[in-house]
């Protein structure tokens, strides 16, 4: 009886010691074809946010993430119970600054996900670089052709994985050349882009368009970024006898452009066109009267809604001022489109561990359908457009109704498949 | 005090192999625990170590890596500063190659050490920068991808002949030739290529675009400008288109260029922090390493020691107790049974705890007691034993004796005729076998007298058997007292003596039964009177038995009955008066 006491005592103790030494239980076996992010019970989900946060543009940038934050916050700031931790990268927007700043993102294994770009050109350099890493990005902001699609085909820079919800303006040029085809009876236009995919992609969309009209391309010029003096491109445009400058240009260029076009008088009478990066109201203030009679084009806004104007008031709350330009609202169905996303592919192991595999997370992205965003209802194609494309020429004619007055000055509107 | 009492009684209450079970637990607990110690902190002091070496391995990869990738900046570097002198394919191979091959190394060795960070057990922090390494692995590939894409497009821009510039220059130069000689349009070609020039200089777009501009002024200039045949016209329209191409697309390429530069700055931003962080850490981990070292070394030191001394002092209790309550009562046990072997039975020893011991003790105490009682009632016994041995001696004395006379009468009854108290036969025969064998061995003479009772029919006829018995009697004592000490007389049979005379010739025994046969005739028998005997003499000669010799001295009896009775009849007598000499 004694030694069987004993015996028991030697069994406790080695099972005691056994016990000590027992590791932790194995993680769950991830199947995903691109690899899983498995999220601990108390640590964060993080996500990536790359915008255009120092620069010209940085008004843009900070409008996505505030768009992402009104997202979170209706949420709680948390995600299937875990808090979310953004990880903001600047791209400056420029392509190296979005190629860099997906280096840095997609170099840590817990990103989940990037919330991204701001610009077009830093998109299509950061979506080449997630998606070889298996990540999934969405934008709320990026409107070039060359991301996603261009005439029902993969455009040149679609990388898997990048979708938005901001509308592909494949459409924005046309409308535009439409707009002064038809409806100004221009004949010779010039363009200027700034060599970005974007403006790039815009004056592309404009001289097929206005050429398929019947119309007549006499420059196609560009301007490099940071330049100041127009007077050159201007003087080109004079030469070409140009009807119309088509030039979507963000600030300061476009300011330039305008402002120096205004002060030639060979271009008195030539119409000045630029596109929804100009509608802006820092741009009618810089520019004030030289910008009467100027023609923009952009997306359709979307229709004011109880719920646009609940997201509205809770901007203002939240960032003590109107939200200056409408794009925080793709970005917030962006936002929410991704969350919903990581929720749908999200799988709770056993061992307390969120899991969530790449490849899931991307097939429940392309597959959202009729969400109800506030800027539409949006479905995404496989080709990451996830918003219906509808575009407004504004004219400006009075600077002090400010941007609003712009939006509300609508003289065209071209909705393709509509 | 009283918790102490209850302990201590509780102690001595348990048995033996549960105090030493106890005390060997303890101990034995103490020595794992020390055991445990020396193994925790010698795990501990190698994964320090291992820490260390992983750190060191690691900053050493770090500078490495960083050696490399500064070497390649530099080979990058010194490819775009000697390209122009040295020239492009020279250029090329002294640079351009050993940087790409320099870069593949970076990115081994970033790849390295990623893996040397995954699997190595330093410190979280310099593990969570394995996505920092990953991420110089990734701006180290990208450097080669955009050194790659730069020299691309520095050839689309500067190769010698097919190169951008090399165009520009050499249409420049016929535009030049075609134009000579036509002043206005030379001004005008003049202004162009110095605007072009400005830009090369500057690189701001605006003055090629003005170069353009200026170009399309010459262009137009060149319709009407005098001097210039239609054909030169023409060549020169179409150089200046092909040289406004050229122009055109300079500032593209140099846009890129100047984005893929800006990569570059880019990832030095990105890059440079991580290895500077990288070394900073891994000498951080070492010094960590180290002070856990020193940490762990110093408690294990101070712990070992603390419960080897805490160890010692407890083997000495256990070894007090297990004496105090063991060694000290066996050796108590083995003295009282040392002195209960001395005879000391007033030995008691004083054991009071309740294990086996105690039960011993209990148990000696009770036999030693036991013992003693024995002991005691022993020397009674002894002597009632003693006494009780010595009447059954006497006894069995007596008996014996009693034995021995009743042997001995019975050996004489066995050799006594019971009525006449002579020999008997067997006597008789074994005193003839006797003197028989002594007289063959010693050629001693010996003789037999042979007897018969004459007509003593007639007496047991006449008188009755009873007084026949009272004649044989008589006659028996006649032979007892007549024959000497020597002889040996017996009952032959019936009213048949016998006299074995040893060592007596044949003459003397002729002489004592004619003494006998003449006491015979003067003897008066009761009731009966006169009674004669007849006697026959035989002497022992060689070659005689017993029987030989009985039947001799018979047939001398038989001659002396039939000589008339009443005579001795000698054997041999009448072969000597047969045959006188």
């Amino acid at each position: 009886m004694r030694r069987a006491v004993f015996s028991a005592q030697l069994s406790v103790m080695f099972a005691a010691l056994f016990l000590l030494c027992t590791c932790a239980p194995a993680p769950e076996p991830c199947t995903d074809k691109l690899g899983c992010v498995d999220i601990g019970p108390d640590e964060p989900l993080k996500l990536g946010v790359v915008q255009a946060l120092t620069g010209k543009v940085a008004a843009l940038g900070r409008e996505q993430v505030r768009g992402l934050e009104l997202a979170l916050a209706r949420r709680g700031n948390k995600v299937l119970g875990h808090a979310v931790q953004l990880l903001s990268e600047d791209t400056g927007c420029n392509p190296e600054g979005g190629a860099n700043a997906a280096l840095r993102l997609v170099a840590d294994p817990k990103v989940l996900a990037i919330f991204g770009t701001t610009c077009s050109g830093d998109a299509a350099t950061a979506a080449e670089v997630m998606s070889k890493a298996g990540l999934s990005m969405i934008s709320g902001n990026n409107s070039a052709p060359f991301l996603t699609s261009i005439g029902g085909k993969r455009a040149p820079k679609w990388a898997a994985g990048y979708l938005r919800t901001a509308p592909n303006e494949e459409s924005s040029g046309p409308a535009a050349a439409r707009f002064a085809f038809e409806k100004l009876g221009i004949r010779k236009a010039a363009t200027i882009n700034d060599g970005d995919i974007y403006t790039r992609g815009l004056t592309d969309g404009f001289r097929q368009e206005f050429e398929k009209l019947g119309g007549q391309i006499v420059l196609d010029a560009t301007v490099n970024k940071n330049d100041t003096d127009m007077e050159p491109v201007l003087t080109s445009v004079v030469n070409a006898r140009a009807q119309l400058v088509f030039f979507p240009l963000f600030q300061p260029e476009g300011n330039h452009v305008l402002l120096q076009a205004r002060k030639m008088s060979p271009l008195a009478k030539t119409v000045l066109m630029s596109d929804g990066s100009l509608i802006e109201d820092s741009f009618i203030q810089a520019v004030q009267k030289a910008a009467i009679g100027m023609y923009f084009v952009g997306p359709t806004p979307p229709k004011m809604t109880p719920g646009l104007e609940k997201l509205a008031a809770e901007y203002r709350a939240r960032y003590n001022m109107p939200a200056p330009t409408i794009y925080y609202i793709s970005a917030f169905d962006a936002a929410n489109i991704l969350l919903a996303a990581i929720e749908k592919a999200a799988v709770q192991g056993r061992d307390g561990r969120l899991h969530i595999g790449r490849q899931a997370l991307r097939d429940a992205l392309y597959a959202t359908s009729g969400h109800a965003g506030l800027s539409g209802q949006l479905t995404c194609n496989e080709f990451g457009d996830c918003a219906a494309q509808s575009f407004n020429v504004l004219k400006l004619t009075d600077p002090a109704s400010g941007v609003e007055g712009l939006k509300g000055n609508v003289v065209f509107t071209y909705a393709p498949g509509q | 005090m009283k918790g102490l009492d209850a302990i201590s009684r509780r102690w001595r209450n348990l048995s033996i192999s549960v105090k030493f079970g106890c005390a060997f637990s303890l101990l034995f607990g103490l020595l794992a625990l020390e055991a445990l110690v020396g193994y925790g902190a010698l795990r501990v002091v190698l994964q320090a170590e291992s820490a260390i070496l992983a750190s060191v391995e690691i900053r050493q990869r770090v500078f490495e890596m960083d050696g490399e990738l500064e070497k390649a900046r530099r080979l990058h570097r010194d490819f775009f500063l000697r390209y122009p002198e040295i020239g492009f394919a020279k250029a090329h191979e002294q640079y351009f190659l050993p940087a790409k091959a320099v870069i593949a190394r970076v990115v081994a060795l970033s790849e390295d050490l990623g893996q040397i960070v995954e699997a190595s057990n330093v410190s979280v922090t310099l593990r969570e920068r394995n996505k920092d390494i990953a991420l110089y692995l990734s701006s180290a590939q990208r450097f080669g991808d955009i050194f790659e894409e730069i020299v691309t497009q520095v050839t689309v821009m500067a190769a010698p002949e097919s190169g951008l510039l090399a165009q520009l220059e050499r249409l420049d130069d016929r535009l030049g030739d075609r134009l000579r000689g036509s002043t206005g349009v030379s001004l005008l070609f003049l202004e162009m290529g110095r605007h072009a020039h400005e830009y090369l200089i500057t690189r701001q777009r605006p003055h090629m675009q003005t170069a353009l501009n200026v170009g399309f002024n010459l262009d137009q200039a060149l319709g009407t400008a005098p001097g210039l045949t239609p054909a030169r016209r023409e060549d020169a329209r179409r150089l200046l288109g092909e040289y406004l191409a050229v122009a055109r697309r300079i500032p593209d390429v140099d846009v890129k260029i100047r984005g893929l530069f800006n990569d570059f700055a880019l990832q030095a931003l990105a890059v440079d922090p991580i290895s500077r962080d990288l070394k900073a850490l891994a000498a951080i981990e070492v010094d960590r390493a180290r002070g856990r070292i020193t940490g762990v070394s110093r408690v294990a030191s101070v712990t070992i020691v603390a419960t080897a001394l805490t160890g010692l002092g407890f083997a000495l209790v256990v070894a007090l107790l297990i004496h105090a309550t063991v060694t000290r009562k066996i050796v108590a046990l083995t003295q009282a049974a040392a002195q209960l072997r001395a005879d000391a039975l007033e030995v008691r020893p004083q054991t009071t705890a309740g294990d086996e011991i105690g039960v011993l003790a209990a148990t000696f105490r009770d036999m030693v007691a036991r013992m003693q009682d024995l002991v005691a009632n022993l020397e009674s016994k002894v002597a009632q034993r003693t006494e009780e041995l010595a009447a059954t001696n006497d006894k069995l004395e007596q008996a014996v004796r009693e034995l021995d006379e009743k042997n001995q009468a019975l050996e004489v009854l066995t050799r006594t005729d019971r009525l006449t108290g002579l020999a008997n036969r067997r006597r008789l025969e074994e005193a003839l076998q006797t003197e028989v064998l002594r007289a063959r061995r010693y050629g001693k003479p010996f003789s037999v007298i042979l007897l018969d009772i004459d007509h003593f029919k007639d007496v047991n006829d006449k008188f009755g058997h009873q007084v026949g018995d009272s004649v044989l009697i008589a006659i028996a004592g006649l032979l007892t007292r007549t024959a000497r000490e020597t002889d040996v007389a017996g009952r032959y049979g019936g009213e048949e003596f016998l006299l074995v005379c040893p060592e007596t010739e044949l003459t003397v025994v002729a002489a004592l039964a004619e003494r006998l046969r003449t006491e015979f005739t003067t003897t008066d028998f009761p009731l009966v009177g006169r009674v004669t005997s007849s006697f026959g003499v035989a002497e022992f000669t060689r070659g005689d038995s017993v029987k030989s010799l009985v039947e001799r001295a018979d047939q001398a009896l038989y001659r002396a009955k039939n000589s008339g009775r009443n005579c001795v009849e000698v054997d041999g007598e009448n072969d000597r008066e047969n045959n006188p000499a």
